[in-house]
């Protein structure tokens, strides 16, 4: 689950967090969403999406990583997201067989008032 | 956010594009009203369409001088003998229209809409002139020297006559033309009493050989354009039949024939995609000459239908090629294979009226992908990377061009607010744009379903929708930097491909110029006749009408000659691509899209 604050406290059901390799010799990609797959999203809803250097999780421990965020809080509502040269800062806290946990903080604007807005917040992940 | 200078040379550099743009457009627009619109590449029909709109400016230039003397009461300085040639040369204007009409032109109609704007014009002059002092005198004179005229005109009808026997229609309709002018010149001051004694002798008679001429003239001129539309005719059976044969032809042996070689599956799918193109564009042309030729023939009046039936029995013969191609592909050709059709793809499925071919050629596609589980893996790894990523991409532009929609009307409710009819019903091209610009140019309009020419080109066309259509000029230092935002998201990596058709068709159509709408201001608007073009759509628009059945077009109000279109050039102010959204706030530019840091930079050392 992830708890952000934005212009209000927004709990967003389930935390997905995935390293994905691509291949072709691309970066890994670390993805964290509240849903795997579009048929299951509901709202509010959220994806980061960032590129790292690691190979696993746990070697992201302690590590800012920047990304981007974007943020929904309902389905046809406005989209939160992280502007071009501010991308907003992940840092796992905890990466364990148990649990993934980390914090966010940042800045992203509203498309509908095109207003930027704090963002900070925590999210785990039950891997069990 | 880019600073506030740049904003304004990139503004500057907008308004150049279309400058350079505008010479050599043939069509009556805001700034210039009075051009003829155009006419289809025939020499006879550009050689009439010069002469006309040359007697309408000369005409006009004319009528002006006449004007600017009445306004400063010094009408009595023009010569009556002015006067009346000013009323030939409108006279001819209309003549030229009639020559256009009888080729199908709706340019004819328009000149004869000018003619007539021009001769009330002239005629209210007429009225005043005669009441000047001396003036009645002077057509007294007139008068007597018109009976002479028109009583010596005897042998020139006979003759008239002869040449229309002898169907010698060029030299009959010049001999009219002629004689009838000269004794106009004259007659223009005199009401129906007085004509008859004098012009009625030679022109009444004279009409209706040209009434005879010009309906045999029309004849030969529908029989033309019935050569030149079935030369040009769409062979949607053939096409079919073809890709039957390319299809049985990959599933037996992994190869199909195209002109005379045998090639892999992609490179024939390419081919049947240009085949497609050309194939809709012959449809397109066709229409337009089906509205032109009056005689009905069955088989043309169902072209919209046989059109719509080809555009749908090509998705699933599209798709069969790929799946036929797919069973023979080996593992080891896996790989390219699926590359090389996923380039093919991203320039066919955005012409697309809707995702009818994407969805078609999905099962096919991984078909090939599973052949190599590696390969399989590859797929899934960057579908999982950069699916997610374009879907928000996507709401997030979506979301910023919906808050800002409802602010501007569509083109239909911006031309009707305008009062601007899409067709000649009241008044001449000319005149529509005299009366309408100043409500069009300048407003705000939104375009939607645009694409881009690609290549150097900094233009993007709107496809064509409820008569009107209309170009961007881009804004490429912005549009290339959301480009590389874009190629960066998606990872493209040089000897890396895209693996996703998703993937590759959002970085061709945001290379070419495409978006799903473009907000901004009005900056030309030119008006060309409905049939001229449909008949006459160049390749190079074959971006026109999306890949699928033509549109319906309403007649109801006026002939089909009558109908038009209204071109705009738009000055853009926000652009939605389907997955950016960028803000041009004069002068200085913003961007609603994230760049995101490179990978590892902020990690802690």
């Amino acid at each position: 689950m992830m708890e952000l604050t934005l212009d209000k406290p927004v709990k967003i059901d389930g935390a997905h967090v995935s390293l994905i390799a691509v291949p072709g010799g691309r970066p890994t990609v670390l993805q964290i969403a509240n849903c795997e797959d579009e048929s299951d999203e509901t709202y509010p809803s959220m994806l980061f999406h960032a590129e790292v250097s690691g190979g696993a999780l746990s070697e992201l421990t302690n590590e800012k990583v920047s990304g981007q965020l974007f943020v929904r809080t309902t389905e046809n509502g406005p989209v939160y997201h992280s502007s071009r040269n501010q991308p907003v800062e992940l840092t796992i806290t905890t990466a364990d067989e148990n649990t993934v946990a980390g914090e966010i903080k940042g800045q992203v604007v509203n498309t509908e008032t095109n207003k930027p807005v704090t963002v900070t917040g925590k999210f785990s992940e039950s891997l069990q | 956010m880019m600073i506030l200078q740049r904003g304004s040379v990139f503004f500057l550099f907008l308004l150049a594009s279309f400058s350079l743009a505008d010479r050599g457009v043939a069509a009556p627009s805001n700034f210039d009203p009075y051009a003829a619109m155009d006419v289809r590449p025939e020499e006879r029909q550009q050689h009439l369409k010069a002469n006309g709109e040359k007697l309408y400016r000369d005409a006009k230039a004319e009528l002006k001088k006449i004007q600017e003397k009445r306004e400063k009461g010094q009408l009595q300085q023009i010569k009556l003998e002015a006067i009346g040639q000013t009323w030939g040369l409108m006279l001819q204007l209309s003549w030229a229209g009639s020559q256009l009409q009888i080729r199908g032109e709706s340019t004819g109609s328009d000149f004869q809409w000018r003619a007539k704007e021009l001769k009330t014009e002239l005629l209210a002059i007429i009225a005043e002139y005669r009441k000047l002092p001396g003036v009645a005198k002077q057509l007294g004179k007139n008068l007597a020297r018109l009976r002479i005229e028109s009583n010596a005109t005897k042998p020139l009808l006979e003759r008239a006559q002869t040449l229309a026997e002898q169907k010698q229609w060029d030299q009959m309709e010049a001999l009219i033309y002629k004689t009838t002018n000269s004794l106009e010149e004259m007659g223009c001051w005199y009401d129906f009493k007085e004509r008859k004694y004098s012009v009625a002798k030679f022109v009444n008679p004279a009409s209706g050989l040209l009434t005879k001429g010009y309906a045999a003239r029309k004849e030969a001129a529908e029989a033309a354009m019935i050569a030149a539309r079935a030369k040009q005719a769409p062979d949607f059976k053939g096409i079919l039949d073809q890709i039957g044969v390319a299809t049985a032809s990959l599933r037996n042996s992994g190869q199909a024939e195209v002109n005379g070689q045998a090639v892999a599956g992609p490179l024939v799918l390419r081919h049947f995609a240009g085949q497609w193109l050309k194939t809709q564009n012959a449809a397109v042309r066709c229409q337009g000459l089906t509205w032109v030729i009056k005689a009905e023939e069955p088989e043309w009046t169902q072209l919209r239908d046989n059109q719509a039936k080809f555009s749908e029995d090509m998705i699933p013969a599209m798709g069969g090629l790929i799946a036929a191609d797919a069973a023979n592909v080996t593992a080891e050709k896996a790989r390219d294979r699926y590359v090389a059709y996923l380039g093919v793809l991203s320039t066919l499925v955005p012409l697309m009226g809707d995702d009818g071919l994407a969805k078609a050629v999905e099962p096919a596609l991984s078909e090939i992908a599973s052949k190599s589980p590696e390969l399989a893996a590859e797929v899934d790894a960057y579908r999982r990377a950069t699916s997610p990523l374009l879907r928000w991409r996507q709401r997030t532009a979506e979301a910023y061009a919906r808050v800002r929609q409802p602010t501007v009307p569509p083109v239909k409710k911006l031309l009707a607010s305008a009062g601007f009819q899409p067709a000649l019903k009241e008044a001449s091209a000319t005149e529509l744009i005299l009366q309408t610009k100043d409500k069009l140019v300048g407003q705000p309009i939104m375009l939607v379903d645009i694409v881009g020419m690609g290549g150097a080109s900094n233009m993007s066309w709107s496809r064509y929708n409820n008569r009107s259509y209309g170009r961007v000029a881009l804004p490429k230092p912005v549009v290339d930097a959301e480009i590389a935002a874009l190629r960066s998201d998606l990872m493209v990596k040089e000897g890396a491909p895209l693996l996703t058709l998703e993937a590759e068709t959002a970085i061709v159509t945001a290379q070419r110029g495409d978006f799903v709408s473009v907000v901004g201001k009005v900056r030309n608007m030119y008006i060309e006749p409905l049939i001229w073009r449909y008949a006459t759509i160049p390749p190079t628009l074959q971006t026109f009408l999306p890949l699928g059945p033509l549109p319906l077009e309403n007649q109801s109000t006026a002939p089909w000659r009558s109908q038009i279109v209204v071109r705009f050039d738009v000055m853009p102010q926000w652009l939605q691509n389907k997955y950016y959204f960028v803000e041009l706030l004069n002068p200085s530019t913003k961007s609603h899209l994230p760049l995101k840091a490179k990978p590892g930079t902020d990690k802690k050392r």
